[in-house]
């Protein structure tokens, strides 16, 4: 038994000096970002990037031509690697682009030792690399057909294995006339494209390192971007160091009335960046995640679902806790949209516009959206979110939730079934979902709701890629979806119902519609104005005629922030940009005890 | 015994033939297109097709059967579909941390459920027996989920013992972050064990020899951890053994919650994404383990129990 007794003894000594030895970092030390991410990152390789995740942490390493103003709102561009903004030219087709001098990309042996300026060559082989079918790029839908030549040159290459030299193929809507001047020959006016060059897949990478790197570039991120990627753990954590060569970079000095209030611009015109290194931490369960931000771990955070009542009362202020914490809680709307999806190529669905009426007018939003948002969201009234230009506050949807009328309208829906051919009531509709409990619950209060009108409900639960086949192969009847703006302008909406855009396209609804898609084509290049807003007016009205979709939401961002950060302001649309946010360790010791 | 070596790999090709049928049954019915997760919502029929016929997916079946059965005998599956990484690298990473996740609970709850289970044995019906079971019964029922969260908010967070997540590779940093998540791993998986052992410890008691070795004079002691251990040894062996592949794959749950990249995330990111090359190598793997964690069980039953002849 002594035996047993010393076992026992050792192991629980060692257990103890395990514990003892729990390393708990000094918080308040140095200036260290820490950030979550939800997903994990697949590859640091800009033209493959398609998730708001991958954009955040390319752009700490990454710069492109443009970027979004961080303070001003409605979102404005201005130059980031060009000197100025573009030159375009009268007919609105050729864009010409200065870049900036010593600009110098991170230090990496495929330069051999040698500091490596940034060239318009560089932008040359970025662009082109977007259009090279061997890399699949999911975004060359916005280049394709765009630039003169480029097309063709991504033909050519179908006809050679990789690796390509680019440079061998001329196209002659990419032109770099010296090491500083590119020379963008559209081949019809573009007016999201100077949006597009903000787009993670037009930052701008030097051939030598895809050249050293292979496939394996993705994982190998050198850019000329404030940032330096020192590690990489995959589904845990990426780190970031300073970039201590970061060209002069400084911080806005203009911005919103507001800004000026709330501290946003005491940094104007200082170099950034201003924290020596950023922790992006990879937590795709929300607990960790608000856990660590309570105990300080993290600087920014989101506010789970089931975290909401711990940080507001029952009237939605703030609690005082939270306060007395100095937890910083904003309010900012989305750019996106949350809608069901009919696919009008069914013959159930899409061939009964009663039948969309009526679960139009059944599903009340606003009890969904308490549910299932907090309260964090707003009844979409139309496809176009606040914030967005051609947001009408104004706009009532003719469907919105009414039961009475949705009972009516369902009787009509039945006797146009029968009418065409159908026997009895109209069968079960099938809903397809993702396999994630918040999807799943929706599925059960949608099924509540439609079944007050009589209309069954089926649930069919498959995994992301099922789901999207299902979608991608029309094979889906009624389905649930959101957006996010790519870029601020109404059109990136709007281009969800436009028929060439079908399945397996962003129409999931596979709407369309003759009238439709000659206005958005009349308004896709339009400068913004009363003629646009007239026709996405005639646009809407479409939408809310046809119901393609059941308009459900636009969602409102919480974001949160410990009150030792500083200049920190939510960018719905090109999120990530930490190189403009500071921490004050001064601020950070003395709140830290505070939160325990 | 090299005979039976022999005979038992060979029996392994048949199962490994089947897994790999079945993984490509399933991938191909159920798992999805994974073109379209890898080349987003604005891809074109064309381009989705030119894919296609990149890796071979346009080709029948059975050819696509044959090609992945040529990458099973060759060891080389290429690279992730997502990651771009070799799959050989990927899976030495996670499982490495996989292991460091799952070795040390698992063989410190093995060695205490079988502690807790012989005293709960010696002592049947008494206070220490019922007090035991009744334990092990309540922590069978409460959820994984629960400990996890749970020992997350309560431990790390609110009495600041642990970190709440996280993992370091470097050693002993990386302890830090694991203890939580093996404290939790040893609660999960006491109960169920202490039980299991319990039920063969009470069936050894039951035997003549036990019975003569009392009679002999023997101590309850040494009858308890000499001669019923020993008889009891070959369950034992069975149970542990046949856990042992599974610990390479980790804990998805704990690995998610405690933000630990090991290869039970990699396995469910693979499936989420259609990372068909990813799917493939995991699910070989796991069949792998599970064949030689079988085969070596066996071996260690004629180590230890004479009477068992290979």
């Amino acid at each position: 038994m002594k035996h047993f007794l010393a076992i026992g003894i050792v192991m629980g000594m060692a257990l103890l000096s395990l514990l003892g030895c729990t390393k708990h970092t000094d918080k308040s030390a140095g200036k260290v970002l820490n950030a979550a991410l939800v997903s994990d990152i697949k590859g640091l390789d800009p033209v493959t990037s398609n998730d708001l995740y991958t954009h955040i942490a390319l752009v700490q390493v990454y710069e492109g031509l443009l970027q979004y103003n961080y303070l001003k709102r409605p979102y404005e561009l201005e130059p980031l690697l060009s000197q100025a903004m573009p030159v375009i030219s009268e007919d609105g087709v050729t864009y010409t682009f200065r870049l900036r001098e010593n600009i110098f990309f991170h230090d990496d042996p495929a330069f051999n030792g040698m500091a490596r300026p940034l060239k318009a060559s560089d932008v040359v082989f970025s662009f082109k690399r977007v259009a090279d079918p061997h890399l699949k790029s999911p975004n060359w839908w916005s280049f394709e057909g765009r630039i003169e030549g480029l097309d063709e040159f991504r033909k050519k290459l179908l006809t050679f294995k990789p690796p390509i030299d680019y440079d061998a193929y001329h196209v002659s809507g990419l032109a770099a006339p010296d090491d500083r001047t590119i020379v963008i020959k559209l081949t019809r006016p573009y007016r999201q494209f100077p949006y597009i060059l903000t787009m993670a897949h037009t930052l701008i990478i030097a051939p030598e390192v895809v050249k050293k790197y292979g496939e394996e570039f993705l994982n190998h991120a050198v850019g000329t971007g404030p940032f330096v990627l020192k590690d990489w753990i995959r589904n845990q954590k990426l780190i970031f160091k300073r970039n201590s060569k970061y060209w002069d970079a400084t911080y806005p000095t203009e911005g919103e009335p507001q800004d000026q209030i709330q501290g946003l611009l005491v940094d104007s015109g200082k170099k950034v960046p201003f924290v020596d290194e950023i922790t992006l931490w990879v937590y795709v369960e929300s607990q960790p995640l608000w856990l660590n931000f309570l105990q300080g771990n993290l600087d920014f955070g989101g506010i789970p679902k089931e975290a909401y009542d711990s940080v507001f009362d029952e009237k939605g202020e703030i609690k005082e806790e939270i306060k007395r914490k100095k937890i910083v809680i904003t309010k900012e709307e989305d750019p996106d949209i949350v809608f069901f999806v009919f696919n009008m190529e069914d013959p159930i669905v899409g061939k009964n516009k009663f039948l969309r009426q009526a679960v139009n007018c059944a599903i009340d939003r606003a009890e969904m959206i308490n549910l299932f948002y907090n309260n964090r969201a707003v009844i979409a009234n139309g496809p176009i979110p606040p914030g967005i230009w051609g947001y009408d506050p104004n706009l009532k949807n003719p469907y919105s939730f009414d039961l009475e009328r949705a009972k009516g309208l369902k009787i009509k829906a039945r006797e146009l079934y029968q009418m065409s051919g159908g026997k009895g009531d109209i069968p079960t509709i099938l809903y397809d979902i993702t396999n994630s409990t918040v999807a799943r619950q929706l599925a059960e209060q949608v099924s509540h709701e439609l079944t007050k009108i009589g209309l069954k409900i089926e649930t069919r639960v498959g995994t992301w890629p099922q789901f999207q086949e299902r979608m991608a192969k029309k094979q889906t009847q009624f389905t649930s979806y959101a957006w996010n703006a790519d870029y601020p302008d109404p059109e990136n909406f709007l281009q969800l119902l436009y028929s060439k855009n079908e399945s397996p396209g962003p129409n999931s609804a596979n709407f369309k519609n003759k009238e439709y898609d000659l206005l958005y084509e009349k308004m896709r290049d339009m400068a913004d104005g009363p003629e646009r807003l007239e026709i996405i007016r005639k646009m809407v009205k479409i939408i809310h005629e046809e119901v393609p979709w059941v308009l459900m939401s636009h969602r409102i961002g919480y974001p949160i922030r410990h009150g030792w950060v500083r200049n920190f302001k939510r960018h719905a649309v090109s999120p990530g940009l930490f190189k403009y946010v500071d921490i004050d360790p001064a601020e950070k010791k003395k709140i830290l005890p505070l939160l325990r | 015994m090299t005979s039976y070596v022999v005979r038992r790999i060979l029996y392994a090709i048949p199962i490994l033939f089947g897994v790999s049928l079945v993984t490509f049954i399933l991938f191909h019915v159920v798992g999805g297109d994974p073109v379209l997760t890898l080349l987003g919502k604005h891809a074109s029929v064309d381009e989705m097709q030119e894919l296609r016929h990149q890796y071979g997916f346009d080709r029948p079946m059975v050819l696509q059967f044959v090609r992945y059965l040529g990458q099973i005998v060759t060891f080389n599956f290429e690279r992730s579909f997502q990651t771009k990484q070799t799959i050989g690298k990927m899976l030495a990473d996670g499982a490495t941390v996989s292991l460091w996740l799952a070795v040390p609970p698992f063989f410190i709850s093995q060695f205490m459920s079988i502690v807790l289970a012989m005293l709960a044995a010696a002592f049947r019906g008494r206070m220490a027996d019922r007090f035991i079971v009744i334990m092990s019964v309540l922590g069978m029922s409460v959820s994984v989920l629960a400990y996890i969260l749970f020992g997350q908010f309560f431990l790390a967070f609110k009495l600041n013992w642990f970190p709440i997540s996280g993992y370091e590779s470097d050693f002993p940093d990386r302890i830090t972050y694991l203890v939580l998540p093996w404290i939790i791993w040893i609660v999960i998986s006491i109960g169920a064990d202490v039980r299991f052992y319990r039920t063969i410890f009470l069936e050894e008691l039951n035997q003549d020899y036990v019975r003569t070795a009392h009679a002999k004079g023997a101590s309850p002691f040494r009858v308890l951890f000499v001669h019923v251990f020993r008889n009891a040894l070959l369950p034992i062996i069975t149970h542990v053994v046949i856990e042992i592949p599974f610990l390479f794959m980790g804990s998805l749950l704990l690995e998610a919650f405690f933000g630990i990249p090991g290869l039970g995330n990699l396995a469910v990111n693979a499936f989420n994404n259609a990372d068909w090359p990813v799917v493939k190598a995991v699910t070989l793997l796991g069949a792998v383990l599970y064949i030689l964690g079988n085969l070596i069980s066996d071996l260690l039953y004629a180590k230890a129990d004479p009477r068992v002849a290979l």
